[in-house]
Formats: structure tokens, C-alpha cells, sequence
């Protein structure tokens, strides 16, 4: 299985560090050669590591965004974080969509329209969910984390779409129903993050995305801030209603406050591990929904925001006033879908979990015995200066073949005192021909 | 039977803090020898409830981890002070967990019946003076997933 993966290294700008191999999630970071190298098979695409290289030398992959004049008509799907990227004092809800009709959409739609309608499908699938906690599918990076590092927890992840797919398969209808052709329209996404990227270029849960491209938000953002405010800007059209409940998406906590029950709001990926670890041994049993963001501050916080995460905080606070209060979805309408199956994922959520050692049990047990040994021999101090995250990794990477023991610069030292030693210990051996002469020196 | 990986892991009693560690190790473990994600569920359940049993009751202790292609064996010994009453200890719900525990949460007494759900066999010694050893075993054929 060949993965697609968003974030890539710059390799002219890495440095060899090690940062980001110490701070990945999924251990899937190796300095070699003097480049940190991803690892396919363990990535979630979470950004972590764009977040943490100093040198900025780790990016994602985007579509350009000339894309979009290749389509008769260009959608542009909003997310509710977008609106914590504006200052208060340029914020106008339809100057926004006016300034993206500037850029050259036809027409936006907003993720927190479908944000309501997923959010009214949680609420139903927790009512007949038989496993618990009920684990939100939203954060794309959390639903791969789960499927590399807890594919035991895949059935308590909710099998229902994101608000992304759901807008976006919401734009389709209407477009269609407008008599549109499929092949005109073009939905594109503007991403804070790197691992809605990934949601889109090779889905998890479903065969096929909507969504036909993927912008970065800064991209988006430095077209669109000079035309906000702008007079002489044509009129947008924007597809959804949109409302606070939806927008809150943006914010950690705002599905958790949707659904009835106890449950857990958490961000960042160290929140997140902690609790999957926690439910994998089966602790926390008392919870209905859990909702988690791999970002701190939620989709706010985000690697391809322009604001800081607490900037964008603020700005949130401030502009989602201007926005009506009730959600304008409608219940029948809801609920006709619902019953069809509209916001089903169409695909089980497959495991992806680490590869063992050996794909024959026999083998992999003699190789951890190895592993075993070796780990024994490494100082436990995690430094990571052999370029893999910690001793335990090394121990691995080394049974795997990927490297050797000489790239723990502490077995090295003492490979090259014991050298040392013997080296001492042969130049005290005097030739017989020369031990007279030496005992006859003064 | 003999067991071609064998891992311990020690274990503290009134240790409540670092409750799962070890049962964590064990997941991560069984994931590198390439054991069935079925068994390792049931081991981990296993191993996380014999875990919780030694930092609850006893004063300290030992969980192993013996691998072999046919079994995963789950060994708890500790150093006292052993069960009472090995037969009542298996009833749900019948618990002698110390108020401690219980102020904590700990001591439903679901352990031993959880343990003996998930494993294929389970084996309990308990001796007032040398401490209780409680084996579970999980057999790696297809026919008991």
C-alpha cells in the first residue's frame, strides 16, 4: 500500500536537528544521512513536526491556487476556523464571501453548516451506538493516529463523514439540482491543516472526496485579506445559511457541548495519546463521546493558520457575535437523510497498525530477543543523537536493518576506548631482539 | 512449555499512578512479534487487571510476559499478603479492596472475573506467607478467537 502523505521535508533547509524526530506522535522520524526521513507506513500527517523544526524546513504539499480558474464554476468551502484568522475590525460575514468572489470563486460554502448537520447525526448515532466512548471522526489526523497506534479502538470511532465531506456533498447536490454538471463544478477546501490534505487526496472511510482540491490557508489568506473591506468587490454567493453552533466547530469543546452525556474534550496530540492509551486498557469506561483535536486550541490552532493559536482565540470570540445564534437545520431534512445513509462513511475505517518485526511470529520473536539484547547495551538516555527518537527505536531500527549499533555515539565511545586500549596494550610488547637493547638503555 | 520471550516488569503496590504501564508494554510487545490483534486485546485485558490486582492488594510484585508461538502467558507474583478466600475472590462484585483503593475507585471486583473471561486458563496459587502467583493462559489458535 502506497500512503499519500501532505507533510514533506525541505531537504535543502533541514539541518539534521533531531527536534522533530523526538516530537513526532508516531515515532516516524529518522535523521539519515544527515536528513530527517519520514517514515510512510507511520505518518499521520498531523503537522507536529512542522510546527516544531526550528528551521521551518518541513511543509505540506497544497494545490495551487490558480486550480481553480480550471473549472466553469469554483466553490469555495469555508472552514469555521477561517473566521478566527480575521481581525474583528475587517470582519464583515458577506464582505468575506464578496472578497473571496474577488479572488474568483463563483460561490463559497461553509463547513459549519455541515458542521450542524454532523453534529445532529452524532447526536442520533450515540442513541444507538452500542460501543463506548464514542470517539469523533472529525480530526482527520486523530482518525489515522488511531488507525496506526490504537487500530484496537476503530470501533469506537464514529463512521460518520467530517463536516468537510458533508459540505461538500451537500455543494454537489444543490449544484446538480441547479441543473450543473458535475464535471463543471469544482469544491475547494481552505485548509488549516495538513492532515485535511491528506482527508482528501486519499480519503480514509470512503473511496472518493468531494472535495476536487485542497488550498493552503495562508495561500488563500494573502490573496483575500486586501480585498476585505474592499467596496468595488463583485457580490458573492453563499450556498449555506450559517450560524454560531457551526462556526464554534473551529474551537475545541464545541462538539462535546453538541452531544448529550459525559464526555472529554481534548487537544493536542499529547491529550490525545494519553486518553487512547488510557481507553485501550480499557480505563475510562463511564464515558459516552469523546472529541478529540490534534491541534491545542482545535482546528483554530492549526499548521496553515496565519494567527496565533491565541490570536485566533480572540478573533473568534469577537467576530462569531456577528453571526446568528439558531442553527438553521432543518429537522425533516435532517432526518430524511439521516434515514438514507447521507452522512455514512461508505468504507470501514481499516487498521493501519506498526509492522511487527517479522511477518512470521517465529522469526519476529527471535529478532525482539535481539532488540532485547541491544536495548540492554544502550545508555536508556534517549538523547536521540543517532537520529532515531530514543534508545527503544534505535534497538528496533537496528534489528530491522536499518542501521547499526555504531550510531549511539555512547557504544561508539566505548568501541573506540577499547581500541584504544588494545592499541596501549600491543605497543607494550617489545620484539625479542630489542629487549636487551631496551634493558641496556640508561 | 517453554517460552521463547520472556519479559517482567515490576510492579508496586499502592502504586496507582503508573497503573498501565506495564500492560501498555505488554500491547506494544505482542504488536512486534506479530501476534493477532484478537490476542493481543485479550492480553492486554489481562495484563492491565493482573497489574491493577498487585498495586490494590499486594505489596509489590512482578508481571511477566512469556511468548511463544503457541501461548502468550500473563504471570503476576507478588510478595504477599495472598487471597483469603480464592473462590469467593472470583465472584463479580465481591471485592476486599482497602478503603484506600476504594476512595480511588479501584476495587469493583470485576479483576479475577475479567481475567478468567479473557484468558483460556487461569491458575491461581495463594499462600499467606509467600504471596500469590496468578497465571493466565491465552492459546494462539485460530479456533479460540
Amino acid at each position: 500500500m502506497q500512503y499519500y502523505h501532505s507533510v514533506h521535508l525541505n531537504e535543502e533547509q533541514c539541518q539534521a536537528c533531531t527536534i522533530c524526530t523526538t516530537r513526532c506522535p508516531t515515532e516516524a522520524i529518522r535523521v539519515y544521512q544527515g536528513k530527517a526521513r519520514i517514515l510512510d507506513e507511520r505518518c499521520i500527517d498531523c503537522g507536529e513536526c512542522m510546527r516544531t523544526c526550528p528551521q521551518d524546513a518541513k511543509t505540506s504539499r497544497v494545490d495551487q491556487l490558480d486550480e481553480v480558474f480550471r473549472y466553469p464554476y469554483a466553490v469555495a468551502l469555508l472552514p469555521p476556523s477561517l473566521y478566527s484568522q480575521i481581525p474583528p475590525a475587517q470582519f464583515h460575514v458577506d464582505g468575506l464571501v464578496d472578497a473571496l468572489a474577488a479572488i474568483g470563486f463563483d460561490a463559497t460554502a461553509d463547513v459549519g453548516h455541515g458542521a450542524e448537520h454532523t453534529a445532529a447525526a452524532y447526536k442520533e448515532y450515540l442513541q444507538e451506538a452500542a460501543a463506548r466512548p464514542v470517539i469523533s471522526s472529525a480530526c482527520p489526523a486523530v482518525v489515522r493516529l488511531i488507525q496506526v497506534r490504537f487500530d484496537e479502538l476503530l470501533p469506537n470511532v464514529i463512521p460518520i463523514e467530517s463536516p468537510m465531506e458533508t459540505t461538500a456533498a451537500l455543494v454537489r447536490e444543490t449544484l446538480a439540482n441547479e441543473g450543473m454538471k458535475p464535471e463543471d463544478v469544482g469544491i475547494f477546501f481552505v485548509s488549516p491543516c495538513p492532515a485535511k490534505v491528506t482527508a482528501v487526496k486519499q480519503p480514509a472511510g470512503h473511496s472518493h472526496s468531494n472535495v476536487d482540491g485542497i488550498l493552503s490557508m495562508r495561500d488563500v489568506y494573502q490573496e483575500l485579506y486586501p480585498r476585505l473591506n474592499h467596496k468595488g468587490n463583485p457580490g458573492g454567493r453563499r450556498l449555506f445559511p450559517l450560524a454560531r453552533p457551526g462556526v464554534r466547530w473551529g474551537y475545541t469543546a464545541a462538539q462535546a457541548f453538541e452531544v448529550r452525556g459525559i464526555h472529554l474534550s481534548l487537544e493536542g496530540l499529547d491529550q490525545v495519546v494519553q486518553v487512547l492509551d488510557d481507553l485501550s486498557l480499557g480505563k475510562l469506561p463511564a464515558v459516552d463521546f469523546i472529541e478529540a483535536n490534534a491541534c491545542p486550541g482545535g482546528c483554530i490552532g492549526g499548521c496553515l493558520t496565519v494567527q496565533s493559536r491565541f490570536q485566533g482565540q480572540v478573533n473568534m470570540h469577537r467576530n462569531i457575535r456577528t453571526l446568528p445564534t439558531r442553527s438553521p437545520l432543518q429537522r425533516e431534512d435532517f432526518q430524511t437523510r439521516y434515514a438514507a445513509g447521507f452522512y455514512d462513511m461508505d468504507l470501514p475505517l481499516e487498521p493501519r497498525p506498526a509492522q511487527p518485526l517479522h511477518e512470521d511470529m517465529g522469526q519476529a520473536m527471535q529478532l525482539m530477543l535481539r532488540q532485547e539484547e541491544i536495548l540492554h547495551r544502550l545508555p536508556g538516555l534517549d538523547c536521540g543523537a543517532c537520529g532515531s527518537p530514543n534508545c527503544k527505536s534505535l534497538a528496533e531500527d537496528i534489528v530491522r536493518g536499518w542501521t547499526t549499533e555504531m550510531d549511539c555515539i555512547f557504544i561508539l565511545r566505548e568501541s573506540v576506548q577499547n581500541v584504544a586500549k588494545e592499541l596501549w596494550d600491543l605497543a607494550q610488547q617489545v620484539p625479542p631482539t630489542l629487549h636487551k637493547r631496551d634493558r641496556e638503555t640508561p | 512449555m517453554t517460552h521463547v520471550l520472556e519479559f517482567s516488569f515490576p510492579v508496586e503496590g499502592r502504586g496507582f499512578s503508573k497503573a498501565g504501564d506495564a500492560a501498555s508494554r505488554v500491547k506494544q510487545l505482542l504488536k512486534q512479534a506479530a501476534i493477532p490483534t484478537a490476542f493481543i486485546r485479550r492480553a492486554v485485558v489481562v495484563a492491565y487487571e493482573a497489574e491493577l490486582n498487585m498495586i490494590i492488594h499486594s505489596n509489590g510484585g512482578t508481571l511477566e510476559l512469556l511468548v511463544s508461538q503457541e501461548e502468550v502467558v500473563i504471570r503476576a507474583m507478588d510478595i504477599g499478603p495472598g487471597i483469603q478466600d480464592v473462590e469467593k475472590a472470583m465472584l463479580e462484585g465481591f471485592s476486599t479492596a482497602p478503603p484506600e483503593a476504594r476512595k480511588l475507585g479501584f476495587g469493583g471486583g470485576m479483576g479475577l472475573p475479567n481475567m478468567r473471561r479473557s484468558a483460556d486458563e487461569l491458575h491461581i496459587e495463594s499462600d499467606p506467607e509467600l504471596g500469590t502467583v496468578i497465571t493466565a493462559v491465552i492459546h494462539l489458535r485460530a479456533n479460540t478467537v
